[in-house]
């Protein structure tokens, strides 16, 4: 691009200015306050359309204003004027024009047309401008204030590396936004298990519970109940055996339930003797009997015989008219021996008679007596009896009993209560806490199984935002490795650039290097060592600047056009001189045009392919 | 016109993936072919005045404030 003219019209301090500009070096010399900003700035206007902050440029709002340049743009195109115009009035409403030079009476494009063909020929914006073409004193100064990091930022606002920082600044604000979601996921992972706990209603003495323990309380659980469950049973047959051997006892007239075995044998043993000498006086009663029966039958016979005899000497005697046979030899007696023998016959039978009824009385008795021994022994026999089956079956419970006191002893260290009440309070108690387990149980089963779903679907929520970090820490990672990239590549263009123009123009082997941290480092033949930016001297920066800005231009084919207002002020005259001189001579592949603005005279004794003298103007 | 340098931040963001693939031990640190050329397309427009990259990216990794 090479700008061959500018026209002002109204424009900050010049009423009407026309001034031409060639091809290679021009310095455009004025007075303080002759207006050689003003100029600069027009041209930066009509470029970029944007007006100078702060101040109206208009001389006076109640004309309009122009601000005209002829522009080549290359690319073997003709020449172009772009015509800004500014509307008089309060607020400067600008419009763009463009013609073609060769035929000015209708414009090639006007307004957002006009801005496109524009954007489309330099998509120059007022800060590309600034950055790249237009070098003012304050970023001489700037520059010249900031040594230690002043190179690096330089190189980077031209290189556009100012909005891959501005990125990175934005990229770790992201990051941090994602990582703070990250942290909160991950808290609340932990959190949701707790917080379903609360919201089922989980009480908190369970709480600390994991089902885990829970099972194995209820285990525990289970098998107390089991074991007071069994104890309760053997408490209960222990209790009523010893109820039932209380009432023997009683009986029995016995305190300890265990001597009752020895005392029913003892009354067993006692009914058995009773029996013995009932038995025998039994067997005696029955021998006297027998006797008395054989005594009874003799009678009875002898008592027939009698009867027989009286009863045949009878009818003998009413045959033999009173004499009678003689029972014993059979002979006739007479009848006083007859009546006598009758009479006798008689009286025997009286008394045989009387024996016998006193005999059958006897028999009488002596068989109710046996009759009572019998029921005596049928009676003991039923005492001998009831002693064995009682001894049998306290056998039986004091064996039980046993049983029952040894399965107690058993349970002796487990420290279970030793009463029924006692044991069934526990039972109870122990039931019902294992109800509330098991419902806790239940409830806590749920609430893992939806704390699961749940912590699953979080956990994955958290890989996907830990991956969306990692994205932002590649990105991060990219534009660190990019800038590195692209700041070796151009400080390796600045480098060359800078040792070029020391070499050449201050006739010193001049060698530049960068640190890790991009400060340059140079090793000046007269300093004999190595020079950090903030060692070098204020002309050894500033070409330093001038290198970067140059190198760039290098690295930018279109921009080939230099604007540098006021360069000189912080050089004494020997680098000033030398800074000339190097602005002089730069190649014309680099910087095809470049437009110095100054008030030094010092200037006009270098060469230049043009100088416009506003003190003339 | 200004330098660019979106097409070497893409470049690097396919080299930079690549070694991180490599090292990445967890899924969750890979990063897929399609994401790396989705990305890549994103920053190659980094130079482009109208491209808001931060919100191009925080569209594409779906992330909200307070999400």
């Amino acid at each position: 691009m090479l700008v061959k003219q500018i026209s002002l019209n109204n424009w900050m301090g010049h009423k009407e200015i026309s001034l031409a500009f060639l091809p290679g070096k021009n310095l455009v010399y004025g007075a303080n306050a002759s207006g050689k900003s003003s100029i600069a700035k027009a041209i930066s206007f009509a470029l970029t359309g944007l007006l100078p902050k702060k101040t109206d440029p208009r001389r006076t709002d109640k004309e309009m204003a122009f601000v005209d340049i002829i522009v080549n743009f290359g690319k073997k195109e003709g020449d172009y004027l772009l015509r800004r115009q500014l509307d008089k009035g309060k607020k400067p409403k600008t419009q763009l024009f463009i013609y073609d030079v060769d035929e000015l009476s209708e414009a090639l494009y006007v307004g957002p047309e006009a801005e496109q063909f524009l954007r489309e020929r330099l998509e120059l914006s007022e800060e590309i401008f600034q950055r790249i073409i237009y070098m003012k004193e304050e970023d001489v100064y700037e520059f010249l204030a900031n040594p230690n990091d002043a190179v690096i930022k330089e190189i980077d606002r031209l290189i556009g590396l100012e909005k891959a920082s501005r990125i990175e600044n934005e990229l770790f604000d992201l990051k941090r936004e994602v990582n703070k979601q990250t942290k909160f996921i991950t808290k609340q992972i932990s959190r949701t298990k707790a917080g379903i706990e609360v919201n089922l209603g989980v009480p908190p003495e369970i709480k600390g519970l994991k089902p885990a323990k829970i099972e194995k309380r209820l285990n525990e659980i289970e098998n107390e109940i089991t074991d007071l469950k069994k104890l309760k049973d053997y408490v209960e047959k222990r209790d009523g055996i010893l109820e039932e051997l209380k009432t023997i006892m009683i009986d029995l007239g016995e305190d300890e339930p265990k001597e009752l075995e020895v005392k029913l044998i003892e009354r067993q043993q006692t009914a058995e003797k009773d029996k013995e000498t009932l038995e025998t006086k039994q067997q005696k009663a029955k021998e006297i009997l027998n006797n008395l029966t054989s005594q009874e039958k003799e009678y009875k016979a002898t008592l027939t015989l009698k009867k027989n005899l009286v009863e045949v000497i009878l009818e003998q005697k009413s045959a033999t008219a009173g004499k009678g046979i003689c029972p014993t030899c059979g002979r006739e007696m007479d009848p006083k021996l007859t009546e006598k023998v009758l009479k006798n016959l008689q009286e025997e039978l009286e008394k045989l008679q009387g024996k016998l009824e006193e005999l059958i009385d006897n028999l009488k008795k002596q068989k109710n007596e046996l009759k009572k021994l019998n029921h005596s022994i049928e009676q003991v026999n039923r005492r001998i009896q009831y002693y064995i089956t009682q001894k049998n079956a306290i056998s039986e419970k004091l064996e039980n009993l046993r049983t029952c006191e040894s399965m107690i002893k058993l349970f002796e260290g487990k420290n279970y209560p030793q009463t029924i009440n006692g044991l069934e309070k526990k039972l109870e108690e122990l039931n019902k806490e294992e109800r509330e387990l098991t419902k806790q149980k239940g409830i806590l089963e749920g609430a893992k199984a939806v704390s699961e779903d749940q912590i699953n679907r979080m956990k994955k929520t958290e890989e996907e935002l830990k991956h969306k970090e990692k994205i932002c820490d590649l990105i991060l990672e990219t534009i660190t490795e990019a800038k590195k990239k692209l700041r070796l590549e151009m400080t390796s263009n600045v480098k060359t650039v800078a040792e070029e123009i020391w070499e050449k123009y201050k006739n010193e082997h001049w060698r530049i290097d960068w640190d890790d941290k991009f400060v340059p480092t140079a090793k000046p033949a007269k300093a004999g060592r190595v020079l950090k930016a903030y060692e070098l001297s204020g002309s050894e920066r500033f070409l330093i600047l001038l290198a970067i800005r140059i190198a760039f231009q290098k690295s930018l084919e279109q921009f080939n056009l230099l604007i540098i207002d006021e360069p000189c002020q912080h050089l004494d005259s020997f680098n000033g001189k030398l800074f000339r001189d190097v602005l002089t001579a730069i190649e014309g592949e680099a910087i095809k045009q470049s437009i110095i603005f100054t008030y030094n005279q010092d200037f006009l004794e270098s060469e230049w392919d043009n100088i416009v003298n506003l003190s003339s103007q | 016109m200004e330098k660019q340098i979106g097409a070497v931040v893409a470049r690097t963001f396919q080299e930079v993936c690549e070694k991180s693939n490599k090292r990445a031990k967890k899924d969750f640190s890979k990063i897929s072919e399609e994401e790396v050329a989705e990305i890549e397309k994103l920053l190659k427009k980094i130079d482009d005045k109208s491209f808001n990259f931060i919100a191009e990216i925080k569209k594409y990794l779906q992330i909200t404030e307070g999400e």
